[in-house]
Formats: structure tokens, sequence, C-alpha cells
């Protein structure tokens, strides 16, 4: 059977990862309101439903929602109620809060809005701040530190393992014990322990930055593992004989014979790799040790949904939640289907 | 050493008592290691614009010991004296430098060359790791490889081709062309036809002599082949279980074979005329495991001939005649007495 990377489901998958990949450049666009801005009245305010059919079952070209006033509270919850006789026409490309395109391009334009009543796609959170905004630009957040992380790692491991690999005696020994010793520890307490060594009031940007440090550091040393493996067998080629015979310096061995013919697996290992950094930094900032309020992630937003309370009462507040995991689920398969697409390719080498 | 350093340039390449041994732990927790003694306390010499041969069995440790001579493995003890220079200590850029001047052509034209290198990058290989010692820009490079594809009897086109879309004999010459790039003095030939066609063979071989008379090279020709060996060298080595038993004129070795071992290795060449064809000396078994040389002679479990002392001491290699060296008791009965 051939397997090739071209079928529908890895495109589906690709077209997913694009589009949140999309939203989170264009966070600003895609968002109809600021991630802090606050709708005092509308703490809670379930999702608002586009339709394009009113009561009578007319249709209407522009798509359109009933506004949700609040309504009396029975026990803790907040309830609202649809005004059917207030129908709100939703907008597209509206002018709303000024922003930068890629910090550089002044714009105001947003891809859809209302007139005045606010329109809340995922329903808002415990302070009446728009869902779906905050996920956009969360996604900012939850999507650049996998990648990051995963480059990180990938460039530690690959340097490690390469080094340990080749020299061998010693030097692999030092670094294959240090490896161990990183993995010796349960990864979430190590994360932790990290964590609590860093004061716990600093800016998001900095707290970003540190996260990414935390996680590739616990993560390189898997990747350095595997690399010195195939460093291992590698170094036995015949051709890396003979560029040494050749007199190529070490280096140049290692950059140019060897790590070119393990980047097609180190590239799949980074690729299924890439959801452990989001799934570390979504447990870090729900716990509150993350990115914290008022700067958003993905985490951060489950935060909210920590008590099962507030969960049967609010369900909406659990959607980011479904943008991790589709993230998740995405990267997965297209790790599994990139393993099976080169294990493949490796095998018709070998073949020929 | 006496001879002094005038006659030392006369050779290539002088190994002295070179030995290789490799260790391997006995098991996960023992501290004991095994020995395995590739190559033992051999003595050669290559005089410049000389090709010698040495031929074995496989695993007798040819291939050790010719990547040893180049310092691709580090001699366990031994000295190596390449052009007149003691290079058994050389390290790091030493060791590099010398590169420019000693080659090596693999058995393997397979997995000796990148498969993901071009034809052009694989030759010039070598130049651009000595760019600067050659004072080569570009321009130069690309010129250098184009007369190498010439030389080698490719088309120019093949440099911007990987090396998959080339037949085994095209990818043999490539590994010539590489090991010829940088113009070295001494090449060793690490048996560069046994993985080819028949057919192919002597074309390659031809090449090989054509580039030796051209540059005036010279070669360590490893072969396990007595007659293309014999008739393209001018002295040979018979090597066995990492010793050399036996140092002999390619003019003697169909004549006048000493060794038991040679005689044997003879007598397996394979000859179609009835008339010629000699009585096969088969040898029982396997050659024994380097980790477990037998003591004595390393050829008396094997050796048709072999007689009590064989069993219990080591010959040394002595010399009959000329050019002649053997290392066996039958030759050496009117000294046993001397060297108890």
């Amino acid at each position: 059977m051939k397997i090739t990377l071209k079928s529908w489901d890895v495109l589906l998958f690709l077209f997913i990862l694009g589009s949140l990949y999309i939203i989170a450049v264009f966070a600003d666009f895609f968002a109809p309101y600021h991630y802090d801005e606050e709708q005092r009245r509308n703490i809670y305010k379930p999702p608002d439903r586009i339709r394009f059919f009113d009561e009578k079952k007319d249709f209407h070209l522009r798509p359109f929602f009933y506004e949700q006033k609040r309504a009396k509270s029975e026990m803790a919850q907040r309830l609202y109620e649809k005004e059917k006789d207030h129908p709100v026409n939703l907008r597209f490309f509206v002018n709303g809060f000024p922003y930068k395109i890629l910090g550089i391009f002044s714009s105001d334009i947003h891809l859809f809005g209302t007139d005045s009543t606010p329109f809340n796609l995922l329903g808002t959170d415990s302070r009446g701040r728009d869902l779906w905004s905050r996920i956009c630009y969360g996604s900012r957040v939850s999507l650049s530190i996998g990648l990051i992380g995963a480059l990180i790692s990938f460039v530690l491991g690959m340097a490690f393992g390469s080094i340990a690999g080749y020299y061998g005696k010693s030097i692999d020994f030092f670094i294959m014990r240090f490896c161990e010793m990183i993995w010796m520890f349960p990864m979430f307490y190590l994360m932790l322990t990290l964590r609590a060594a860093i004061p716990p009031e600093i800016s998001s940007v900095k707290m970003y930055f540190i996260i990414v440090f935390i996680m590739s550091f616990i993560g390189w040393a898997g990747m350095a593992r595997v690399i010195r493996g195939m460093v291992l067998s590698l170094k036995e080629q015949e051709y890396v004989t003979a560029a040494r015979a050749m007199g190529a310096t070490d280096l140049k061995v290692i950059a140019l014979y060897i790590l070119p013919n393990t980047l097609s697996y180190a590239i799949v290992y980074v690729t299924i790799s890439i959801p452990g950094y989001i799934i570390g930094e979504s447990t870090l900032s729900m716990l509150g040790l993350g990115i914290q309020d008022p700067g958003v992630s993905w985490g951060n937003l489950l935060a909210d949904a920590m008590a099962i309370s507030q969960i049967t009462l609010y369900p909406w507040i659990l959607s980011s939640g479904f943008f991790i995991f589709l993230t998740v689920l995405a990267y997965n398969f297209l790790g599994d289907r990139l393993r099976d697409a080169t294990d493949a390719k490796i095998r018709n080498e070998n073949r020929a | 050493m006496n001879d002094s350093s005038s006659t030392l340039k006369n050779y290539v390449l002088i190994t002295e008592n070179l030995c290789k041994s490799f260790y391997k732990k006995k098991g996960l927790f023992s501290r004991q290691s095994e020995t395995i003694r590739a190559v033992h306390q051999v003595s050669i010499k290559i005089e410049s614009g000389e090709t010698v041969g040495l031929v074995g069995e496989s695993g007798c440790g040819k291939t050790t010991f010719g990547r040893a001579v180049l310092k691709l493995y580090e001699p366990t003890s031994g000295r190596i004296i390449f052009q007149g220079k003691d290079i058994t200590s050389f390290r790091g850029r030493h060791l590099r430098s010398l590169r420019q001047s000693m080659q090596l052509i693999f058995q393997d034209p397979y997995s000796s060359l990148n498969p993901r290198f071009k034809i052009r990058q694989i030759i010039a290989e070598g130049l651009y790791n000595f760019k600067k010692d050659l004072q080569m820009d570009k321009k130069s490079i690309v010129s250098a490889v184009n007369h190498i594809l010439q030389k080698i009897g490719l088309p120019e086109d093949a440099s911007e081709k990987y090396p998959h879309q080339f037949s085994g004999g095209q990818r043999q010459r490539i590994c010539i062309g590489r090991a010829i790039a940088l113009r070295p003095g001494f090449i060793v030939c690490d048996e560069p036809l046994s993985a080819l066609d028949v057919s192919i063979r002597s074309q390659i071989l031809n090449l090989l002599l054509e580039l030796k008379n051209e540059y005036g090279l010279s070669y360590l020709f490893i072969s396990h082949d007595l007659k293309i060996t014999s008739s393209i060298c001018s002295r040979i080595y018979i090597m066995y279980l990492g010793e050399i038993v036996e140092e002999l004129p390619s003019t003697q070795l169909f004549a006048n074979p000493l060794h038991p071992y040679t005689q044997a290795l003879i007598s397996a060449v394979p000859e179609f005329d009835a008339e010629k064809r000699r009585k096969r000396i088969i040898l029982e078994g396997d050659v024994p495991s380097p980790v477990n040389i037998p003591e004595g002679c390393p050829f008396h479990p094997r050796c048709p001939k072999v007689m009590d002392i064989c069993r219990k001491k080591k010959p040394h290699l002595r010399q009959k005649d000329g050019n002649h060296t053997v290392s066996c008791w039958l030759y050496e009965n009117q000294r046993t007495e001397d060297t108890r």
C-alpha cells in the first residue's frame, strides 16, 4: 500500500491547523472585542445563536440574533432571556477598536460585529468578557508556545544527541546520564518545581519565555536520546568514514553527513511532541502558574472552569478546551501520518 | 630503525609492528573485556610509485589494517611512517592536513557515497575541506571537478546527478575521482573491484593503472583475488588472522609459494584449462576467531602440513631468498635449535 500525504483527512487537519494559526496571527481582526474588555451587564451570558429564520419562518439574507437580557437570577445562576421581538443584525467588516496588523499597519476593521448590542459568539466569562475574542488572543500564546518550545528542544536535542553519539565514551556517558536525570522525575512535578524557582509576579511576556524555557528544558532529553541512537548507527556508514578520510572536520561530518539523515525522523518526532508543549502550557496556566489574568492563553481560560458547579451552570466556558483538543488531535494525526509516510520512504529506499 | 632519512624518503609508507585490537566487554556487569586482535605486528614497506598487494581471506584484518594505516582507526601499538614522517601520534589539525596526501577507495561503491550529495559535491568534498591550503575559489573547484569527471570517464552533466542514478561501475569511478581530487601520493584501495561485475573490473583496474602512471601514485591494493593482485602489484603480502605470513614478489606468487596457506589460496583459484588444473588443497574449518588466537602458529589448526612444533611455538618471518619472506616452521628446520 502506498502511503501518501495527499489524502482528504490529512488535508482536513492541515486546514484546521492552518485556520487556527491564521486566527492566532490576525487575532485582532477575528476578535470583535479586545480581550480585556468587560461587559458588566453580560456576566456569564450564554452564546448568541446566529439565525437566518425568524419566528415566522421567514428567511433573512443577513444573519441576525436575538438580544439576550438579564432575567431574574435563580439561586446562584444568572439567567438570560431572548427578546424575540428585538432581532439584532450581524454586520461584517465593521469598524471597532483600533489595532495594528502584525504590529505595523494600523486598522480598526473586524470580521464581524454589531452596532450597539454586543454579540458573543461563545458567550462571556465571569467578568463579562467575550470568550471568542479571548480564545482568539489566547491562541497566540498556546499555538506559538508549542512551535517555539518544540523548536528549541529540537535544536538542543540535535546538538547534544549528535555530540553524545558521535564522540561516544565519557561525553556520551555524561550527556545521557543527564538526560536520564531529567527523565527520572515525573514531568508534571518537574515543571512545577522549576516554576516554583521563579518569582510568582512577573510580566506576561517574561512568563511566556519562562514557560518555553521550562518545557524545552524537559523536552530536549527525549529528542537527544533518539538522535544519539541514530547517530551511533549512522557514524558507522562508509560515507562518513569517507568524509573523515577526505579531511572533513568533526563539525562538518556531523552537520553535513550525519544530521541530514536523521532529519526526517526528527521532524516526525517534533511534530508529535508539539501537543505536549501545548498541554504543558495549558496545565501551568490553568493552575495559575503560567500566563495570568489579564493575559490570555487557552489554559488560562480553563481556569474559570475548574469548579464543577460553574461548568454545569455555564458549560460554554469550556470552549477553549475544545480548541486545545482540536489542536492536539490535529498535530497527533499529522505526526502519525508523517511518520507513516517517512517510514514508507525509508523502506522504499532500502529496497532500492 | 637505523636507516638514514634519505632511504626513508624512498618509501611512501612504512609500518613497524603495527597492531590494532578492539575491546569488547564480556558482559553487562563484567569488568573484563575480550580483546579482538584484528591486526598484529604488521610491518610492511611501500616504495613510492609502487603497488603492493595485501591478500587474505575475509575477516583476516586487511581492511582494518588499511584503515589503521590511514589513521582512520587509532593503532594500538607500533609505528606508521608516512613519507618519512612518523604520523603515529598525529591528531587533530596535523592529521587533517595529512588527508591531502593519503586517500582511500572503498570496497562498496554503494554505501561509501553520501546519498544526499550531488556528484559535484562528492568529488569536491576534499577540495572544499582544504580550500584555504590549496588556495582555490569556487570557480577553480568547478573546473577541477570537470577535469576529474573527464579523467574518470564520466560525462560533464553527471556532476548535477545523485549517486543512485549511477551503476556500480560508475559509482566506483566516482569514488576514485573523489580520492584523486586532492592529488594524493598514496591510496589504499580496499577491494575496489570485489563489488563490481567481472565485465567492469578490467575497466576500473585500467583506470587505476592510468591514474597511477599519470600522478605517480603508490597503491596499497587490498584484495582476495590473487590473479588480479599478482598482475598489477610488484610485491604481495599474504595475511592470515591479522599477521603477515608471507611476503613475495608477485612473479613468485604462482611459481613458488612457500607458506602452506599461500599454497592453499592458490590452489583455490579456479582454472578452466584441465591440464593446468592444480590439486585443490581444501582447508578444514573456518578462520579461528580473532578473540581466541591459537597458540603457536596461528595457522596450525587448518594447516595440512602441521608439525608438533607448530602447535607450541610461533614461527617468525624469515628471509628465504631475495625478497621472499615467510613465517613457517617448514622452512626453519635448520634454525630450530637456535631459536630455543
